[in-house]
């Protein structure tokens, strides 16, 4: 609600020295806020260095100068802390800010920003880039999904570390996943969706099929973003009574329970969390389960990840090496884990006559 | 089979087909491409090795030069004894070992003539009490090596150094080997088929980007693994090891030396040990040197 009043402010236009990207897709309602000022999306709309840039009923698409691309779905927001493009890429910096909705980020192919140099944070979560292309949603709570997507030959686009204060998790695979409730509190551990590229496509598709992509269809667009009523609901009826041509762009696109698919996957991985959470504490509690030394889940001291897995239990370290441990549920063990002279000795149901030792430095 | 047996009487220098199914070999001509050996000995007490006219013993290293050669070696029966120096890039060699107390003493490319690039060896043993020993790519590289090994059969005692002139002394004595060069190998490939218990396998590695699948189906078995000299090599594709144990009382230890710090094991196991005989896993990550277990 309080995005669709700051669009009733007055337009301003384009600005002719904007050099840090573009406009290069839109459709629907979109604004970008410079300086307290609202000016209407259009393409070609030149982006800038602390740019605010928002959606209501509608999408967009931006494209920095390093070919790293931004889409935005319906009712997101996102703001540029930073943008500085250098031939050299350790000089080139880009912050980005995911304040609410859905959004896409494609890492530019040039590599003319280092990837150390990309900070991408929601309010509850910082993302570190490896060279990817993920999907971001962040809803009213500031709670925070997000999703790796996979390259063009299926595997992943490359890795990202999604971090909060109380520690970090990985993402490597095509579509794993990771939320973050609170920054006060840790990722969940990564889960794999059973979700198809082509249908994150189809949410956060920006472009129209081209047979409805006419100018005089967004300038009409335009025109109703002036007229702006509170209602939401009416907005989206006006949206789809629009134009006959609005049905040939697919009800997939255009269907808002689509998004709301990606903000309902937060409270699925929730709840898958939590049933685990609940199904260790059983396993605990019966007796068939016990752990010295670290925590199921990502322990912030050990830097550990423990979790079921089937019949078995599996711990996983990676700081820098990787070390992966598969052991069965029901056995004991006894383990060291050592790093750079730091020791943990963790015991698996009161030990056994398994004995693990394991350095990493 | 009538072009293998043309070529081995073409390019045989100094050869001689002894009885008891003693074979000895050598090809010293350089140069020599496509070469292809079939070798299939039946009994026991047979020998393929070198020339035993100077010495009087089947001690001697059979000796062969070559590139893209394809050799094929079955020895069927007990105590059979098979002494190699093979040079030879771009290759095939497929082993079958049947029976027991067999001996394998081979290196691969002693000399130098040739690099052993991209040479696949599969290495089939069906039995018992068998020692291998294995110098595989002693002075030059083994880029995009391929090694499988089948071991089906107890008792075994294997040590296989690729692409070192170091030997394997154990995993907590590995620093005292002295100084190792560079590695000039990599994208070496290992699988590691196990299907038997009171193996003993010392294996020592000095490559890039090693990747190796060890499969453990059988107790008591003991493994030391060295991998070596992985500097160079990018985030994520250093030494990867994948290990899966479904006996119980092993004993395996793993040190993956490398200053990128890009290492990986995955090691999954479903036995166990007990008071008196543990299971013992020790993994070693370090680019350090020293650490030990």
């Amino acid at each position: 609600m309080r995005l669709f009043a700051l669009f009733s402010l007055v337009l301003v236009p384009q600005l002719a020295n904007a050099n840090i990207g573009s406009v290069t897709d839109v459709f629907g309602v979109a604004a970008v806020f410079r300086e307290e000022q609202q000016s209407d999306a259009t393409i070609d709309f030149g982006i800038e260095s602390y740019d605010d840039v928002r959606t209501a009923a509608g999408r967009i698409e931006l494209k920095f100068l390093d070919d790293s691309v931004l889409k935005l779905t319906e009712h997101s927001e996102i703001i540029i802390d930073e943008f500085v493009y250098d031939p050299d890429p350790t000089k080139s910096k880009l912050a980005l800010n995911f304040a609410s909705g859905t959004a896409r980020f494609i890492t530019g192919a040039l590599g003319t920003i280092d990837k150390d140099n990309i900070k991408i944070t929601t309010p509850t979560a910082e993302i570190a880039i490896r060279g990817t292309d993920f999907t971001a949603t962040v809803d009213e709570l500031g709670r925070t999904l997000i999703i790796l997507l996979p390259d063009e030959f299926g595997d992943a686009s490359g890795e990202i570390v999604v971090a909060s204060m109380m520690g970090q998790v990985t993402l490597n695979k095509p579509y794993q996943a990771t939320t973050v409730s609170m920054f006060e509190k840790e990722p969940t551990s990564p889960k794999i969706l059973d979700i198809t590229l082509g249908l994150i496509d189809n949410m956060l598709i920006v472009s129209p099929p081209k047979e409805s992509v006419e100018e005089d269809q967004v300038v009409e667009k335009r025109k109703s973003l002036l007229d702006f009523n509170d209602l939401e609901v009416e907005l989206l009826e006006d949206e789809l009574a629009n134009s006959e041509e609005n049905l040939e762009y697919s009800e997939l696109d255009m269907d808002l329970l689509d998004v709301d698919f990606l903000r309902d996957l937060l409270d699925i991985l929730e709840e898958i969390d939590r049933e685990e959470e609940e199904e260790e504490n059983v396993l605990e509690e019966q007796g068939t389960f016990s752990i010295q030394g670290t925590t199921i889940g990502l322990d912030s001291t050990t830097q550990i990840s423990t979790f079921m897995e089937g019949q078995q239990v599996v711990m996983q370290r990676q700081v820098e090496n990787f070390a992966r441990l598969e052991l069965l549920q029901g056995m004991g063990y006894n383990i060291m884990w050592d790093d750079n002279g730091e020791k943990f000795n963790i015991i698996l149901n009161q030990g056994g006559d398994v004995y693990i030792t394991i350095v990493q430095e | 089979m009538k072009r293998s047996l043309l070529v081995l009487g073409l390019l045989m220098s100094g050869s001689a087909y002894a009885a008891d199914n003693q074979i000895y070999i050598q090809q010293t001509t350089t140069g020599t491409t496509n070469t292809q050996i079939d070798i299939e000995q039946l009994g026991s007490g047979n020998v393929v090795a070198g020339d035993t006219s100077a010495t009087g013993t089947v001690n001697n290293a059979m000796l062969l030069n070559s590139s893209n050669m394809v050799f094929n070696l079955d020895q069927i029966g007990d105590l059979n004894f098979f002494r190699a120096d093979l040079n030879s890039n771009s290759s095939d060699f497929n082993f079958v070992w049947t029976g027991n107390n067999n001996e394998l003493v081979a290196q691969w490319n002693p000399s130098g003539t040739f690099d052993i690039d991209n040479t696949d060896w599969d290495n089939i043993i069906q039995g018992g009490n068998n020692d291998q020993t294995i110098n595989y790519g002693v002075g030059a590289d083994a880029t995009d090596g391929v090694v499988n090994w089948y071991i089906n059969g107890s008792d075994n005692t294997i040590v296989f150094d690729a692409a070192t002139a170091k030997t394997h002394t154990g995993l907590n004595s590995w620093n005292s080997m002295g100084s190792i060069a560079a590695a000039d190998s990599s994208n070496m490939n290992l699988d590691w088929d196990i299907n038997g218990s009171n193996n003993t396998i010392n294996a020592i590695i000095n490559s890039k980007y090693v990747t190796q699948d060890w499969d453990i189906t059988g107790s008591y078995n003991e493994i030391d693994y060295v991998g070596i000299n992985n500097s160079g090599a990018s985030s994520g594709n250093g030494h990867q090891s994948t290990i899966s144990v479904t006996g119980s009382y092993w004993d395996i230890g793993v040190y993956q030396s490398s200053t990128g710090d890009n290492d990986f094991i995955n090691f999954s196991t479903t036995g166990s040990g007990t008071s008196s005989t543990n299971a013992t896993l020790c993994i070693i990550q370090s680019g350090s040197g020293s650490t030990t277990c």
